[in-house]
């Protein structure tokens, strides 16, 4: 289901992260409800155990979870990256469902697509586009009808965007 | 207090077998998960009528003290395996959201 892909040399201290680079890859199989998540969960164990700063990891947590919970629900599945560094989190969250029409729609908070059946298990609140922005530094959506989503997001270790932080909505 | 406690104090059911030593920070009660994700933190008790794979990722993904179930709501023993594996504690109430919020004000305040 995940595979490593590469693992390079570390150290911690005072919860700082130092000369590392770590990459980790997930298939999102729409047919596994049971994994949903569990990228997300993976990563979070990871830079737990990397020592990150504890409010990095909810922001990436936060992130993750709804990119990928949006590739099992609205994209038929599709993959995950997360590539940590000295500097920052970066994931990548890709599927080849039908895209987003309107992408400033699905920025707003309460929009969502997502079926009957879908919002009674609780998802489809359409909190999970707006959700991602607020929890990353930097984010960049490349979908389109038929072309699927490609989510890219980064979260920074160190410097946070300039704007007001809050896991709050 | 610790969730051991707390499942004696509302005679809560265990549905898992790992650990209830672990202090409870607060209370966060709800079933969308997207709010839940950005509301709930470390070592709350999750309160959720939700019984379905995906809350075992979410409560993992907080670190939750526990989830309990509301309403008596029946869970299949898929949710409780995975819940194992992760080290997610899941408990069950007869009680619903309300009278669990009202029950869960009384005994941590």
């Amino acid at each position: 289901m995940s595979s490593v892909q590469g693992l390079f040399v570390y150290a911690k201290a005072d919860g700082i992260i130092y000369n590392m680079s770590m990459k980790q890859h997930f298939i999102i199989d729409k047919d596994d409800f049971g994994m949903a998540g569990e990228a997300s969960s993976t990563v979070k164990r990871t830079l737990t155990k990397l020592g990150a700063p504890p409010p990095i990891i909810k922001r990436v947590a936060i992130a993750m979870y709804e990119a990928e919970i949006n590739a099992f629900i609205h994209g038929g599945g599709g993959e995950a990256q997360a590539e940590i560094d000295d500097e920052k989190i970066s994931i990548i969250v890709k599927d080849q469902g039908k895209g987003i029409a309107d992408l400033d729609l699905a920025m707003q908070e309460g929009w969502s697509t997502a079926d009957e059946e879908v919002r009674r298990m609780g998802f489809g609140a359409g909190m999970g586009l707006p959700n991602i922005e607020k929890n990353t530094d930097e984010l960049e959506i490349i979908t389109g009808p038929g072309i699927g989503t490609e989510v890219r997001m980064t979260i920074n270790l160190h410097k946070q965007k300039e704007k007001e932080r809050g896991n709050e909505s | 207090m610790k969730v051991d406690n707390l499942v004696r104090e509302l005679k809560l059911e265990r549905l898992t077998e790992n650990d209830i030593d672990r202090e409870i920070t607060d209370v966060y009660i709800g079933d969308l998960l997207s709010v839940v994700m950005s509301r709930c933190e470390e070592g709350n008790v999750w309160v959720t009528v939700q019984t379905h794979m995906n809350i075992v990722s979410v409560a993992d993904l907080n670190d939750v003290a526990c989830i309990i179930i509301a309403g008596g709501t029946q869970v299949e023993d898929s949710l409780i395996q995975k819940a194992d594996e992760c080290g997610v504690c899941i408990l069950s109430s007869e009680m619903e959201s309300y009278e669990l919020a009202w029950k869960l004000h009384e005994v941590l305040k």
